[in-house]
């Protein structure tokens, strides 16, 4: 009961028509975000973040989680139509998005994936508005110590449940920990790893490191590669009409939406695992519990319904996390904890308490939010493709202007778009190399925080490392640690076992 | 040489610079770890990943030193050297400039798109960047150093 009033107070907050088209504006950048290839939501967010710096807390949160969640919906619009997938999480939505567009279904497929999304993004949203405030309270009773523990099991989360190569994630994770040693010590003052460079001393911000791995070096790559993409007039041809789909086929795929939304929300709150993952998991769980799996990959509309749904849960998902414990799972959710510090607010635990405004019209916005979403991918995927083909030129230079500028505008420090062209090629190679990214933003936005947490458990327990064990919730995070480190060398036996 | 090795290279000698950073400040504080203590474990820890990631070379990566002179690779090349250009030209010309000649010549090399087209796109970009950033969110654009900065 204490959690809708709470809510009712949220969309009172969400009633001002600057929030409201901020939510407007931001779901609409999302949705863009997602179209055109080469430019994710973690590229978006970050070219975006310097712009919030100074304004209202609530519409700035507001526009850059609607940008989030946004982007999942527009990323499956290129998968169906031109097979190229706007971000990671819409690579599954090709296998069978493509296939129907093959055969003149492109319309039902996006009608089919923007309905998936919604009845997901609102599944997602309301296990966030239950889920939240509980686990939240919880982790009031943490201090430090709980606190190193939770990170240090985050960062393992990261390394198991990536799924990838165990060294190429930890060189992603322990690079990003060791770029945020860099600058004076929170502690003692001292400069570190400077070098004597003054420009150093304040730390390097995740959001150069963001913006180059996320933004322009995704454009670069696609350049080397030349793997550009072709829409012609005829591929671009939808209209409103077809992108509606029919009751029977909604209610066909119904039950996909509704197990793969679940269980993308339950993915999408793990630390590392994210909303590519899920995508994987639910197509694959899909074709294997199909009466027909032969047809999966030729067109089938769950195939499409599936990875929709799981990456809008998952995406939901991330923000238990990052609300409650202010932890985040993904790249994109590192972003917004940024953003949330740069706009002055700490998120946390007592964030229910101390801006309950903020929080619970942040969360009310996602409701009004998916809302938007699915009239506008109804509505407007015309529009969109439109832009998509017309942008096929120029999209490499509003890229790389934007990153330049948005990496510029931070600070107002030319020093942070050359630190952005160093990561420029760390992204390259990482790209090159199949190294995650994520860890890497991750580790640099939460390397301060664990450090800082574990200085502060060793003073609290004077230099005696064996009074961790003394504390309850570490031991229980201790040895759900030691059970995700032994996961990967579990999978990688029974691997070679099968 | 691969990808793979010039980057674990690159990781090794991150690690190394890592390793010399973290000697200059104090390892150990009273009761306590000192602000070295961290650096150098993750310096550590790199320069062995490193090491592991040099060794199990499974020839991933398709750049090599070669290749880089050819197409793709060189039209990425070049675009990058751009973006390293666009930096010094913010610096010495300002941003709006900056963006004009970065746009005309990005795309007259990428595209090959009429010069015409090409210019006209160049200054309505740098005009919508302009009313977007300075006029509505107030962040100034760099004047540049020939332009008074």
């Amino acid at each position: 009961m204490e959690t809708f009033s709470m809510l009712l107070l949220g969309f009172q907050q969400l009633l001002h028509p600057m929030t409201l088209l901020m939510c407007l504006f931001g779901v609409v950048i999302g949705t863009l975000t997602g179209v055109l290839p080469g430019l994710g939501p973690s590229a978006a967010l970050a070219i975006l973040l310097p712009v919030i710096y100074g304004r209202d807390p609530l519409t700035s949160l507001v526009l850059l989680a609607g940008i989030y969640y946004g982007a999942m919906y527009g990323g499956m619009i290129t998968s169906v139509l031109i097979n190229v997938p706007g971000d990671s999480a819409a690579v599954v939505t090709t296998f069978d998005g493509y296939p129907m567009a093959q055969q003149g279904r492109g319309g039902v497929a996006m009608g089919i994936g923007a309905f998936s999304s919604f009845i997901a993004g609102t599944i997602g949203v309301i296990l966030l508005t239950v889920l939240a405030v509980p686990l939240a309270r919880m982790a009031l009773k943490f201090g430090p110590p709980e606190y190193f523990a939770i990170y240090l099991l985050t960062f393992i989360a990261i390394l198991s449940l990536g799924g990838g190569d165990l060294v190429k994630s930890a060189i992603s994770l322990i690079l990003g920990l060791l770029v945020s040693t860099v600058g004076m010590d929170v502690m003692s003052g001292a400069p570190r790893l400077t070098y004597g460079t003054l420009n150093l001393m304040a730390g390097i911000d995740f959001l150069p490191a963001v913006v180059g791995m996320f933004g322009l070096a995704e454009i670069v790559r696609d350049i080397a590669r030349g793997t550009g993409y072709s829409l012609t007039k005829e591929k671009s041809k939808v209209d409103m009409r077809s992108v509606l789909p029919r009751p029977h086929d909604l209610l066909q795929v119904l039950p996909t939406i509704l197990r793969c939304g679940f269980m993308g929300f339950c993915v999408g709150v793990l630390p590392g695992a994210g909303s590519v993952i899920a995508t994987f998991m639910a197509y694959g769980m899909e074709k294997q519990i199909s009466k027909d799996p032969d047809s999966f990959g030729k067109g089938n509309p769950r195939g499409v319904a599936a990875p929709e749904a799981a990456n809008n849960g998952a995406c939901e998902g991330a923000f238990v996390p990052l609300l409650s414990l202010g932890i985040p799972g993904s790249s994109a959710a590192a972003i917004l904890l940024g953003a949330f510090i740069l706009v002055g607010v700490q998120p946390g635990p007592r964030l229910f308490e101390t801006n309950p405004e903020l929080v619970w019209g942040l969360i009310a916005s996602m409701y009004v939010g998916n809302v938007m979403l699915i009239l506008i991918n109804t509505a407007f995927i015309p529009a969109f493709v439109y832009l998509l083909r017309i942008s096929q030129k120029t999209l490499c230079v509003v890229v790389a202007t934007l990153c330049v500028i948005g990496t510029y505008s931070l600070h107002n420090s030319l020093f942070d778009v050359f630190l952005m062209l160093v990561f420029t090629v760390v992204g390259y190679f990482f790209k090159e190399l199949n190294i995650p990214a994520s860890p890497l933003i991750i580790a640099i936005v939460l390397g301060g925080d664990i450090e800082f947490s574990l200085r502060q458990s060793l003073s609290l327990f004077k230099g005696n490392v064996s009074m961790f064990l003394g504390r309850p919730i570490c031991v229980v995070i201790f040895i759900v640690c030691i059970l995700l480190m032994a996961l990967p060398f579990v999978r990688g036996r029974r691997k070679k076992g099968a | 040489m691969t990808s793979r090795r010039i980057f674990s290279v690159a990781l090794a000698a991150a690690g190394v610079l890592g390793i010399a950073g973290a000697l200059q400040v104090d390892l150990t504080a009273r009761r306590n770890i000192g602000p070295g203590a961290m650096p150098l474990i993750y310096s550590c820890l790199l320069l062995i990943l490193a090491i592991v990631f040099f060794c199990i070379d499974k020839g991933e990566g398709t750049l090599r030193w070669s290749s880089l002179w050819t197409p793709p690779a060189r039209d990425g090349l070049v675009f990058f050297g751009l973006n390293v250009l666009l930096l010094v030209m913010v610096y010495l010309i300002g941003t709006a400039a900056a963006i004009v000649a970065f746009s005309i010549a990005s795309l007259a090399y990428l595209k090959r798109m009429p010069l015409p087209r090409i210019v006209l796109f160049s200054v309505l970009w740098a005009c919508a960047l302009y009313v977007i950033f300075v006029v509505l969110l107030k962040v100034p654009f760099e004047r540049g150093l020939l332009f008074g900065r």
